[in-house]
């Protein structure tokens, strides 16, 4: 059984340090995308569409601000993991039922992907510097975090985890917050690419059918269906 | 240049101050709209605020990201400070009366600030919650005020559930035909608004801006 694992970059450096025992195959999506979800969604469909010899896809997305409502994939099953955004899938686990991206309220989540990937805030920020100096694009980034209180870094093995973790730090310190620092967990990226897909972690979607959002807001877990494993 | 031409020009650089994002060109470009005698007023809705349009068209086509926004409509405050002094009396009544937040749960509130900015540039009495408001202090500040239309923002799919506990909830208390209900927000769809019984929905600021003024004319508040 091959698996295509569609994800986006934010995750892609964790998700290549996995190993596997069967054929998995990897493609990505820009970070880019996340700031305008009827884009994701058209990235998504447009990979999804794409004849491709494999028996799953499993997406390195969640609901992601309804990007993949309604997606469908003609060629082969979808799993996806049952989470809002990807903040779970660094920490290692689905979050407490009801709790959505902001585990704790104000609280602004980095990783190494983060730091890295298009249309971050890291990003936009040293964009915004360039384009309107540095004191305009203090103020800017400051009115973006207006909701925060602290950051929190998520400690995965991203290859520059160091480095970026002192970006992260550099840029709590550009706006005067505080920056606490978490340790990941690869438990919830592994099942994403090796299983088990149970269904408490992951919605499956037979071919053809669209994602129902609503299976990203249940609290309670469902009866696996056909496409789960054995 | 006629007197036309010189005031047409002057419209055109306040809408280009605006999208150049510079603050200064646009405290210009106002001065020069009343030197010019450019009715002020003129000046705001067809000089400034078709700027921020075109600021915002820019954003969908992602030649303009959210720090441009920012900064676009520091540049509209700055020429409405000139502007807005100079607007004859008769033409300052207000409009329509906004209660606007961020739903409970959530504190993403840059969306929201447009659109505050910009139904408060054309002239609407905006009462702004800030972010992470329970349904009730919607429907409380509402009823306070006298409110016509009530606002509601998220940015994440957890909590667009409060758009629609707000809606109930002026049911509940039966007050929903007394307010117009309006939500916006990245994850939402016209579907999600219609599904809720949301009176109205927009994809972007200037939009739901457009949308209230559209509401408040079709249904004209009862004095309470």
């Amino acid at each position: 059984m091959s698996t295509l694992v569609l994800a986006c970059e934010v995750v892609r450096e964790e998700l290549l340090r996995i190993r596997s025992a069967a054929p998995v195959s990897f493609a990505f999506l820009s970070m880019g995308l996340h700031v305008a979800p009827d884009r994701l969604r058209a990235a998504i469909a447009a990979e999804l569409e794409r004849p491709r010899e494999v028996d799953r896809i499993v997406l390195g997305f969640g609901l992601c601000g309804n990007a993949i409502a309604g997606v469908r994939s003609p060629h082969a099953p979808l799993i996806i993991p049952r989470v809002h955004d990807c903040i779970p899938l660094l920490a290692g686990a689905p979050p407490p039922p009801g709790a959505g991206p902001l585990h704790e309220r104000g609280t602004f989540y980095l990783s190494g992907g983060w730091m890295e990937g298009e249309r971050t805030l890291y990003s936009e920020h040293r964009r915004s510097v360039a384009r309107f100096g540095e004191q305009k694009a203090l103020r800017v980034l400051s009115t973006m975090l207006g909701g925060y209180h602290r950051f929190l870094f998520i400690r995965t093995d991203h290859p520059r985890r160091e480095l970026r973790e002192r970006d992260a730090g550099q840029l709590a310190a550009w706006v005067g917050l505080p920056l606490d620092t978490v340790d990941g967990s690869r438990t919830y990226l592994e099942a994403l690419v090796n299983g088990p897909w149970d269904a408490a972690r992951f919605v499956h979607v037979a071919r053809g059918v669209p994602v129902s959002p609503e299976a990203f807001t249940r609290t309670t877990s469902v009866p696996c269906r056909a496409a789960c494993p054995p | 240049m006629t007197n036309t031409s010189l005031q047409q020009a002057v419209l055109t650089e306040l809408a280009d101050a605006v999208v150049a994002l510079d603050e200064a060109r646009a405290v210009d470009a106002a001065h020069e709209a009343l030197n010019e005698s450019v009715d002020p007023y003129t000046a705001i809705e067809s000089g400034l605020l078709v700027g921020m349009s075109r600021a915002g068209q820019l954003f969908e086509e992602q030649e303009y990201f959210v720090p441009e926004l920012l900064v676009a409509s520091d540049a509209l405050y700055a020429g409405l400070g000139v502007l807005r002094p100079h607007i004859a009396a008769d033409r300052l009544d207000v409009p329509g009366k906004v209660v606007i937040g961020v739903v409970e749960g959530d504190t993403h509130d840059v969306g929201k600030n447009l659109v505050r900015i910009i139904l408060q540039t054309k002239g609407f009495e905006v009462h702004d919650l800030g972010r992470d408001v329970p349904p009730s202090r919607f429907v409380d500040k509402a009823v306070e005020v006298g409110a016509d239309v009530i606002a509601l923002s998220t940015l994440m799919t957890t909590t667009m559930v409060n758009m629609d506990e707000t809606v109930k909830l002026l049911a509940k208390r039966d007050l929903r035909d007394r307010f117009q209900v309006i939500v916006g927000g990245s994850p939402l769809s016209k579907a999600y608004a219609d599904r809720i019984g949301a009176d109205g929905y927009s994809k972007d600021a200037i939009g739901a801006a457009d949308l209230v003024k559209r509401l408040v004319q079709q249904a004209p508040r009862v004095a309470t």
